[in-house]
């Protein structure tokens, strides 16, 4: 998968490291294992249900299993772990050492999110026989980035003052909330929506069950999607002593409705898709390619009366020109 | 607070208006100037030769625009709505650094029409009284376009635009806009390079019969040095013109034609990141400005002659802040500043997609691309039609940075997936589009005031801005897209068309055009403008405010070849008639 394979968080081995405080039972498996219903003991998987975090009193299903860190950023890559074997549960008996490169990582994501936001990505502008996509670009690296710029969003410096209004349509959004929050919000409820409606966290599901969700979301389903009231739930029948069950209550606002989350995901993801390299994503320029796009290019002065045929010149990005323009560094 | 030493002439904002006006005063005075302008200082080199390839910065992320973490506006359609803030950059772009907006602008430069300038008794002359909606505030400008002739001369050579004129001296020539009122010389520049869309917009409108001719451009044709002695490149037609700074130094702006000889003068200083918020009066007279520094110090700046060019928004927000002249009351139809507020009417477009043509969208200019004026305002018999005014239709192709124009895509395309893909990979590259530039008639309804709840950063209000489109401009966008813009998509083949016509409330969501006019409007009537024919303040007669917003109304036409004009008008004012003996000019 081109320039993903050799992104570090693409290794499993890491992330697996990550989380180690997990699983008493020490089932801990990767991926799809640890969603409910899928395969554990009864008893397990209830000792994994009081740590679940469940959508909340409206749905009232269980969501979003701790464990789903283990699902690697790349969990859609075909290539195999180095070692699947390889994920200890003693923090002590752990090889830190990696071979990863130091530079390469989330700013602002946790893996567990950017496993959720790479694997949305991927279906808005997927794989395909039309080239590379979201995934290759990396644009869930653009994304981080990106919603790492304080006081940003998508069209620039915010006004953030208050009061804050609901409003009418031709007024804008009015929302307090900042972007980076819109995307935690959203990809937590993406996740607890998946696994209500598939019995699967967002990454474990098919493509087609990706597909779905997303068209849901697009639709502006489901109601109450990506509310912010964390509620306690009652306890578990089996009288566990642990912490109980979290659950949010189902408020929307234009913020942080399903429509508007789909809206976000998608114009990051098309924005990192097509954005200059220098901004974190369309790695290779692979945006650009697909479409045609020859990139930063000085001039056409001698092509811009060709009517009708194919430009014949390299792709540039910013970098490169830079490199031209203002020499070494 | 600091009060500074007193200069002679302090300019608030340093874009089109003041660099010219400066400029002027250099050659022409001794006198001692100082600009406070809110923004940065850029250059083509080397902040522009060596950036601007980024769309996801400037265009996406408004590098070079206001700050609207600082300062923006709120927004309503109509009165009884609650104003709300803007909070992101959507209908208008306004600029912030010297040189203002055309750093980043696409260069389409017009003059106005003849019977623009007298648009009120132009429809009564012919339509009879009664013909305007009653609740249109619209006014002549008391100037004419004879008037004003000789300043968009200046303007257009001190900018080095290009085209091809129509009418030479009342003699029509063939190839350029039969509609234009009669210039004393021909365009500085002949017409620049045109992208292969808009010559299929040139050929099927001229196949109808339509007089289709060059787009007046900011583009550099070739290497211009104008009166001043300073150089504009050719363009490059690189793609990345409207939202950029020009990386070859190719596009008319201050910063190229005006400022280096402004400062040469030496009489001139220029003081970045200075955000004026006042203009200190007493008795009619304006003593001082005060503003804060780059580092939010409040500073008082004594002047004898103020010159505000600050763009539509803060020249009427600044009078309002200051408290010179009357607020407008819509309710009582009393005061005159905020009146008249007015934008640009869009919505009557085309798209043509071909499966057969490669476009080569993402070269591109501006301003690079074809015009016709035959439904422009009063171009046509508006007899039995149910509305007045039209606009200028026209293609042009400021280039196809993908994040922006991966599309437009057909009618009921995928909006993601696999689908899309396929469909942004097909139609990228095959896509030509031309739309109406409608005009914006004044209402009574439409203005702006001091907002009562939102601030700035040093908590000043904000501008409210109220306004929204009424049946007149609905019916006049639904006309020209049933009529012309049919006509000429149809003719121009292609696999696909779609033509779009209909307009319902204005929205601040959307980007449009960054072309507001008025609320500080000129006129020879002091009961309903701001400033006088010369832009001098009725009430503070060493006090001008040049810029779009002395605008009585908008035409079909970007404003900034008749705001330069005004720039210049205002000049002449100033030193021929003004410094000999200040005090209310006629
Ligand atoms: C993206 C874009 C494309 C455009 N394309 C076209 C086009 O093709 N054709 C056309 O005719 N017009 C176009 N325009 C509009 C054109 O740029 C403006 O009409 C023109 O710049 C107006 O000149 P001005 O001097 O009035 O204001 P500006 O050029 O905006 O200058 C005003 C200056 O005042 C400064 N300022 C504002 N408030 C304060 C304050 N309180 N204190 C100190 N300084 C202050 C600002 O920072 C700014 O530098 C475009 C505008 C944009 C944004």
């Amino acid at each position: 998968m081109g320039t993903f394979d050799s992104d570090p968080t693409g290794q499993r081995a890491p992330s697996g490291h990550s989380s180690p405080e997990e699983s008493p039972a020490g089932h801990v498996p990767a991926g799809a294992d640890a969603a409910p219903g899928t395969g554990q003991p009864e008893e397990a998987r209830r000792m994994d249900r009081r740590r679940l975090l469940t959508t909340g009193a409206a749905t009232g299903v269980a969501a979003a299993a701790v464990p789903l860190v283990f699902a690697a950023v790349d969990a859609q890559d075909a290539t195999p772990p180095a070692d699947p074997a390889a994920t200890p549960h003693d923090m002590a008996g752990m090889d830190m050492s990696t071979s990863a490169p130091t530079n390469v990582g989330f700013t602002v994501f946790v893996p567990y999110q950017a496993a959720i936001v790479q694997a949305a990505a991927a279906r808005i502008i997927p794989t395909d026989e039309n080239g590379p996509g979201a995934t290759e670009a990396g644009v869930v690296y653009f994304i981080d980035r990106q919603i790492a710029k304080e006081g940003m969003d998508y069209r620039g410096n915010r006004y953030r003052q208050g009061p804050f209004l609901p409003g009418e349509p031709t007024q804008g959004d009015q929302s307090a909330l900042a972007v980076r929050d819109r995307f935690r919000i959203g990809i937590f409820a993406l996740d607890a929506y998946a696994r209500q409606t598939f019995d699967a966290g967002f990454v474990e599901c098919t493509p087609e069950q990706q597909d779905q969700l997303l068209a849901d979301l697009e639709e502006g389903l489901p109601e109450g999607f990506g509310g912010t009231s964390l509620q306690a739930q009652p306890l578990d029948q089996s009288g566990s002593q642990l912490a109980p069950n979290i659950g949010l209550t189902t408020t929307t606002t234009a913020s942080s409705g399903a429509r508007a989350f789909f809206t976000l995901l998608r114009n990051y993801t098309i924005a990192g898709y097509f954005s200059d390299p220098v901004q974190g994503g369309n790695r290779d320029m692979v945006g650009w390619k697909m479409i045609g796009f020859p990139g930063a290019h000085i001039s056409y002065f001698n092509e811009i009366e060709q009517y009708n045929t194919p430009f014949q010149g390299e792709y540039i990005s910013l970098g490169q020109y830079q490199a031209q323009v203002g020499g070494e560094i | 607070m600091a009060t500074l030493p007193k200069t002679d002439v302090v300019f608030v904002g340093f874009g089109l208006v003041n660099s010219v006006i400066a400029n002027e005063i250099g050659k022409n005075t001794a006198l001692k100037m100082v600009a406070l302008e809110r923004g940065p200082y850029r250059d083509t080199y080397p902040d522009f030769l060596q950036d601007h390839f980024d769309e996801w910065r400037y265009s996406q992320q408004g590098e070079l625009f206001q700050d609207l973490s600082r300062n923006t506006i709120t927004f309503r359609n109509q009165r009884d709505q609650a104003a709300l803030p803007m909070r992101n950059y959507g209908s208008f772009l306004p600029g912030n650094g010297v040189g203002g907006a055309m750093v980043h602008w696409n260069g389409v430069s017009w003059r106005f029409l003849e019977h623009h300038f007298n648009y009120r008794s132009h429809h009564e002359q012919r339509y009879g009284p009664g013909f305007l909606p009653e609740d249109t505030t619209i006014q002549d400008w008391g100037v004419t376009w004879q008037d004003m002739e000789r300043y968009y001369d200046a303007y257009e050579k001190q900018f080095g635009i290009n085209g091809k004129a129509g009418n030479l001296n009342g003699q029509i020539v063939e190839g350029g806009n039969p509609f234009e009122g009669p210039r004393s010389a021909e365009f500085p520049q002949p017409p620049n390079k045109k992208p292969y869309n808009t010559t299929l917009f040139r050929d099927a409108a001229n196949q109808l019969g339509f007089k289709v001719f060059p787009m007046p451009s900011g583009n550099s044709t070739g290497t211009y040095t104008n009166p001043d002695g300073l150089t504009l490149a050719p363009c490059n037609y690189c793609g990345f013109c409207e939202r950029f700074g020009c990386h070859v130094g190719a596009k008319a702006s201050p910063i190229i034609n005006v400022v280096p000889s402004a400062l040469a003068s030496g009489n001139l200083e220029i003081r970045q990141y200075s955000t004026v918020f006042r203009i200190n009066h007493t008795g009619g007279v304006a003593t001082s400005v005060s503003y804060y520094d780059e580092g939010g110090q409040e500073q008082e700046q004594p002047a004898d002659l103020i010159v505000v060019g600050a763009f539509m928004l803060e020249n009427v927000r600044l009078m309002l802040l200051s408290g010179i002249g009357q607020p407008y009351d819509p309710v009582q139809n009393t005061g005159v500043v905020g009146r008249n507020y007015t934008y640009q009417t869009g919505g009557a477009s085309a798209t043509v997609w071909y499966d057969d043509k490669i476009m080569n969208r993402f070269m591109g200019a501006g301003s690079a691309g074809f015009a016709m004026d035959e439904f422009h305002s009063d171009n046509f018999d508006h007899t039995g039609l149910g509305f007045f005014g039209g606009g200028n239709i026209a293609a042009n192709n400021t280039g196809a940075r993908p994040i922006d124009s991966s599309g437009p895509l057909p009618p009921d395309s995928p909006t993601w997936g696999s689908g899309w893909k396929a469909t942004v990979k097909q139609y990228y590259n095959r896509s030509a589009g031309f739309s109406m530039q409608g005009e914006s008639p004044a209402y009574r309804q439409n203005y702006v005031d001091l907002d009562p709840n939102y601030r700035d950063a040093y908590g000043n209000p904000l501008l409210r801005i109220t306004f929204n489109w009424t049946d007149n401009e609905r019916k006049m966008v639904r006309w020209i897209a049933d009529n012309p813009i049919t006509q000429i998509a149809e003719a121009m083949g292609g696999s696909i068309t779609r033509v779009g016509g209909d307009i319902t409330d204005y929205s601040i969501v959307p980007y449009q055009s960054t072309h507001l006019q008025g609320g500080a409007v000129m006129g020879a009537d002091p009961t309903t403008s701001v400033v006088n024919t010369s832009l001098q303040s009725w009430d503070v007669s060493n006090l001008f405010v040049v810029g779009a917003s002395a605008f009585p109304q908008n035409p079909g036409y970007n404003p900034t070849g008749t705001v330069g004009a005004l720039a210049y008008r205002a000049a002449d004012a100033i030193i021929n008639t003004y410094l000999p003996s200040p005090g209310p000019l006629a």
